[in-house]
C-alpha cells in the first residue's frame, strides 16, 4: 500500500514512518506521534524507515491502521483512535529503542535516586506516582521507566494519564505543576525497585528480593525483552546490582506514598 | 485516608486517652481530690466493638471545695498534657446535688485503676444536657445517648434517671432519647415514656437540622474577631439565637410552644456581657499599638 | 563478630496497641506515635534484657522456620534505636555496612519481610472532626487535645500540618 503523504522520524534510534490518503489525518498522526513521545525525535527523509504505518479514512468516517502493511484496527471514533495510534507508536519505539531499555514501570526521583514502581495497566501507578509527586518527589514517568546501558534511568516525564476522574476506566491527562510537583530532567541511578500492588487495607511488609529475583520479577514489563533480550538482561542485571529490590502490597495510594518515602529515607539515603 | 488508617490511628490515641485518664486519677488523688469523670471514655465504654467512638478530652468533675485546688494542680505542665477538662461540680449540666452524684457513682477498674463515674442514671441524663446545651451540633455523639440507653444495665432506674432533676428536666431527657431514636434508630419499645419521645417538638427538629446545615463550629465571638469572615459566620449562627440553648439557658419547656421569648431572654443574657467583651478585647488590641512619635 | 549486648525494649511513657500483623506504639513523651510491622514488632519483644541479637536471630528460626542473621535483627534494632523504644541507647554493628548493603544481603536470605518502623500520623478527619478547643490560631500547643500541637486555621479547627 502506498499512500500520498509521509512523515518519517527517528526516536529513540528507531525510524518511523507513517504515511496516509489525507492530509489532514496525517497532520493529525503527527501531532499525536510528537505528543506522545514527547517531541523526542528528528526528521528524517529520503531514509529506509524500520517501522511503517498507514492511516487512511474512508468515505464512511472509518479510519483504519496498518502497521507494516498488515491491518491492526479500525474505527470510527478519532479520539479512540489516535489515542490507541499514539500508545502503538509509543510501544514500538519502547520495543526497538537502541541503547535504551523501557520497563513499563512508574518512576519518581528521591534524594537522588529512583524509585521504579514496575507494573501492568489497571495497578495503580499512575495514582501512586501522582501522590508521590504531591509529596515531594521528582516525576520521571507514569508510564516507561527508561533505562541506559548503565543502569541509569531517564525520564519520560508525560501528562499523567489517570483514571478515576472523569469515570473509572476513562484517563484524564493531569500535568506535574497541577500536583504541585516537577519533572526530573538529569538521569539518575536507581535507589529502590518496588514490586507493588494495591490491595484495600494492606500493611506495608517488605520483603527484600535476591537480584535474581527482582530480574524475574522485572523481565515481564520488560518491552525489548524478546527483541533485544541480551542488552535487556544485561541493563536489568546493572540496575538490581546496585538497587534494593523491594516485594509488598500497598494500601490507598495517599497514605503508602508517605510511607515508602520514610523507609526510603530510613533505608537508602 | 483509608478506614483502616482510621481505625489504627483512633483505636491507639483511645488507648492512650485511657492511660491518660488513669494518670489523672493517680494525680489528683495524690492530692486527695476524688474526681469523677464524665463523657469521653465513660460514654465510649458502652459502644460496641464495631463502632469506635473517638475522644481528645478529660472531662472531670470535682467538688467546689476542692475546685480551686485542682485548677492549680492543671497549671502543672505535666498535668496539661493530660488534656483535662475541669468542672465545678457538674452545676452548668445538672441541678443534682454533687453531693447525691458522688454518693451514687462508682468505680470501675481501668488497666489497674479504678476510675470513678456516675451512675448510669445520672450519667444519661448528663450527657442527654449536655448534647442539647452544645444545641445538638454533634449529631454523632446522639450514639451516646444511643448505647448508654441500648446497653443499660438490668435494673437501670428510670425514675432515677428521669425524676431527680425536676419536670422540665425530664422533657429535655426524654426529647434527647426521642431525637436519638429518630436519627440513629434507637429503639424505643419497652421504655415507660416511649410515646412521649416520639412527641418532639417541631421546632426542636428545625433547629437542629439548621444546626446541621450550617456545619460551623460555634466560637467565641471576641475569639472571631481576627477573621472577619469566621466573624459573620459566628454572628449567622447566633441570629436568630439558637432555640435549643435558648430554651435550656431559661430553664425553658420542650412544648410547642413559640421559642421566641426565650430566644429574646437569651439574645438579651448573653449580648450585653459579649458586647462589653468585645471592645475590651478592641481596646486592648489598639492599646497595644506603637503610639506616634 | 558477636555482639554481648541485652537490649531492652522500653515500656515507660509507651501506650501500646496489638494489632493482627502490626504493634502501634504512642510515645507519650514525645506525643509521637509509630507503626512496627510484624518483624520490627518481634524484634522489639524479643529485646527483654535476656536475648542477645545472636539469641534472637535464633528465635526468628524457631518461631518462624526461617534463617535470619544477625544484620536483619540490628536493622530493627537500628529503627528502634531511633525511634527511642529501648532503653538504652544500642550501639550498631553494620561494621562499616550501609542499610542498603544489609537489606541487599537479606535478600539472598530469607522470606521474612524487612523489619519497618513508620510513623503514624494523624489522618485528616481526625484533625477536623477533634474537640479542638483553640480559640485562636497558634494556641494548639497549649491545647493537647490537638493532634495538630502546631497550627489551627481561624475556624479554631485543627489544620493538617
Amino acid at each position: 500500500m502506498h499512500l500520498a503523504n509521509e512523515f518519517r522520524f527517528r526516536s529513540y534510534g528507531v525510524t518511523i514512518g507513517i504515511e496516509s490518503n489525507r492530509d489532514d489525518v496525517l497532520s493529525k498522526a503527527v501531532a499525536v506521534v510528537r505528543k506522545s513521545l514527547l517531541d523526542r525525535l528528528e526528521i528524517v527523509e529520503n531514509q529506509q524507515v524500520d517501522h511503517y504505518f498507514g492511516i487512511t479514512l474512508d468515505d464512511a468516517g472509518i479510519f483504519t491502521l496498518y502497521q507494516n502493511g498488515e491491518r491492526n484496527t479500525e474505527g470510527e471514533s478519532e479520539r479512540n483512535f489516535f489515542k490507541f495510534f499514539g500508545s502503538i507508536i509509543r510501544l514500538t519505539v519502547a520495543e526497538y529503542a537502541e541503547s535504551r531499555v523501557f520497563v513499563h514501570a512508574g518512576v519518581v526521583g528521591w534524594k537522588g535516586q529512583a524509585i521504579v514502581l514496575p507494573a501492568r495497566s489497571f495497578q495503580g501507578k499512575t495514582t501512586l506516582v501522582a501522590e508521590l509527586v504531591r509529596n515531594g518527589a521528582a516525576y520521571y514517568s507514569d508510564e516507561y521507566a527508561i533505562f541506559d546501558e548503565n543502569g541509569m534511568v531517564h525520564s519520560f516525564p508525560r501528562m499523567l494519564a489517570m483514571r478515576g476522574i472523569e469515570d473509572e476506566y476513562i484517563q484524564t491527562d493531569v500535568s506535574v505543576d497541577s500536583l504541585g510537583g516537577a519533572a526530573g530532567t538529569a538521569p539518575i541511578p536507581v535507589g529502590m525497585v518496588l514490586i507493588t500492588e494495591f490491595h484495600e487495607g494492606a500493611l506495608w511488609q517488605p520483603q527484600a528480593l535476591s537480584d535474581g529475583e527482582g530480574v524475574m520479577e522485572m523481565i515481564p514489563h520488560t518491552i525489548p525483552i524478546r527483541f533485544n533480550p541480551e542488552f535487556s538482561l544485561k541493563v536489568l542485571k546493572r540496575i538490581v546490582n546496585r538497587a534494593i529490590i523491594a516485594k509488598s502490597p500497598r494500601n490507598d495510594a495517599k497514605e503508602f506514598s508517605k510511607i515508602l518515602l520514610n523507609f526510603f529515607d530510613n533505608t537508602l539515603v | 485516608m483509608s478506614e483502616s488508617g482510621n481505625l489504627r490511628w483512633f483505636s491507639l490515641q483511645n488507648k492512650v486517652h485511657e492511660a491518660r485518664i488513669c494518670e489523672a486519677f493517680v494525680l489528683f488523688r495524690k492530692n486527695d481530690i476524688e474526681p469523677i469523670l464524665i463523657k469521653g471514655w465513660s460514654a465510649a465504654r458502652l459502644y460496641p466493638e464495631s463502632h469506635l467512638r473517638t475522644y481528645t478530652d478529660i472531662d472531670l468533675g470535682v467538688s467546689s471545695a476542692d475546685f480551686d485546688k485542682a485548677r492549680e494542680l492543671l497549671e502543672d505542665e505535666d498535668a496539661k498534657k493530660l488534656n483535662i477538662d475541669l468542672h465545678n461540680e457538674f452545676r452548668h449540666l445538672d441541678t443534682v446535688d454533687w453531693g447525691l452524684l458522688f454518693r451514687d457513682s462508682r468505680t470501675i477498674s481501668l488497666n489497674g485503676t479504678d476510675i470513678r463515674i456516675l451512675s448510669a442514671e445520672d450519667h444519661l441524663r448528663i450527657l442527654c444536657i449536655h448534647w442539647l446545651t452544645d444545641n445538638g451540633a454533634e449529631k454523632e455523639r446522639l450514639f451516646d445517648i444511643h448505647y448508654a440507653v441500648e446497653n443499660r444495665a438490668a435494673g437501670f432506674d428510670w425514675q432515677k434517671c428521669l425524676d431527680r432533676a425536676g419536670p422540665t428536666r425530664r422533657r429535655w431527657v426524654i426529647c434527647a432519647i426521642g431525637l436519638a431514636h429518630k436519627y440513629t434508630g434507637l429503639s424505643l419499645d419497652g421504655l415507660p415514656f416511649s410515646e412521649e419521645a416520639r412527641n418532639i417538638p417541631s421546632w426542636l427538629i428545625k433547629s437542629l437540622e439548621r444546626e446541621w446545615k450550617l456545619a460551623v463550629p460555634l466560637k467565641g465571638l471576641y475569639d472571631s474577631l481576627h477573621d472577619w469572615r469566621f466573624f459573620i459566620k459566628q454572628l449567622r449562627k447566633r441570629i436568630p439565637p439558637n432555640a435549643v440553648y435558648s430554651t435550656i439557658q431559661c430553664e425553658g419547656e420542650f412544648d410547642d410552644r413559640p421559642r421566641a421569648s426565650y430566644q429574646l431572654r437569651s439574645l438579651l443574657k448573653r449580648a450585653l456581657p459579649a458586647i462589653g467583651r468585645i471592645f475590651k478585647t478592641i481596646g486592648a488590641r489598639s492599646g497595644k499599638r506603637e503610639p506616634r512619635t | 563478630m558477636k555482639n554481648s549486648q541485652f537490649p531492652v525494649a522500653r515500656k515507660n511513657g509507651l501506650v501500646v496497641q496489638e494489632m493482627p500483623d502490626e504493634v502501634l506504639v504512642y510515645d507519650l513523651d514525645t506525643n509521637k506515635a509509630h507503626c512496627l510491622n510484624q518483624t520490627a514488632a518481634m524484634v522489639w519483644k524479643s529485646c527483654d534484657g535476656n536475648n542477645t541479637v545472636s539469641d534472637i536471630a535464633n528465635l526468628f528460626e524457631a518461631q518462624m522456620g526461617e534463617n535470619v542473621n544477625e544484620d536483619f535483627v540490628w536493622l530493627a534494632i537500628d529503627q528502634l534505636n531511633e525511634n527511642n523504644l529501648l532503653e538504652q541507647e544500642m550501639k550498631s554493628n553494620f561494621e562499616g555496612q550501609s542499610r542498603r548493603e544489609v537489606i541487599k544481603k537479606i535478600g539472598l536470605a530469607t522470606m521474612i519481610g524487612i523489619p519497618v518502623i513508620a510513623s503514624l500520623v494523624a489522618p485528616p478527619n481526625a484533625l477536623a472532626t477533634a474537640s479542638c478547643a483553640c480559640v485562636t490560631p497558634g494556641a494548639c500547643p497549649v491545647q493537647t487535645g490537638c493532634p495538630n500541637l502546631n497550627n489551627c486555621n481561624p475556624a479554631g479547627i485543627c489544620a493538617p500540618n
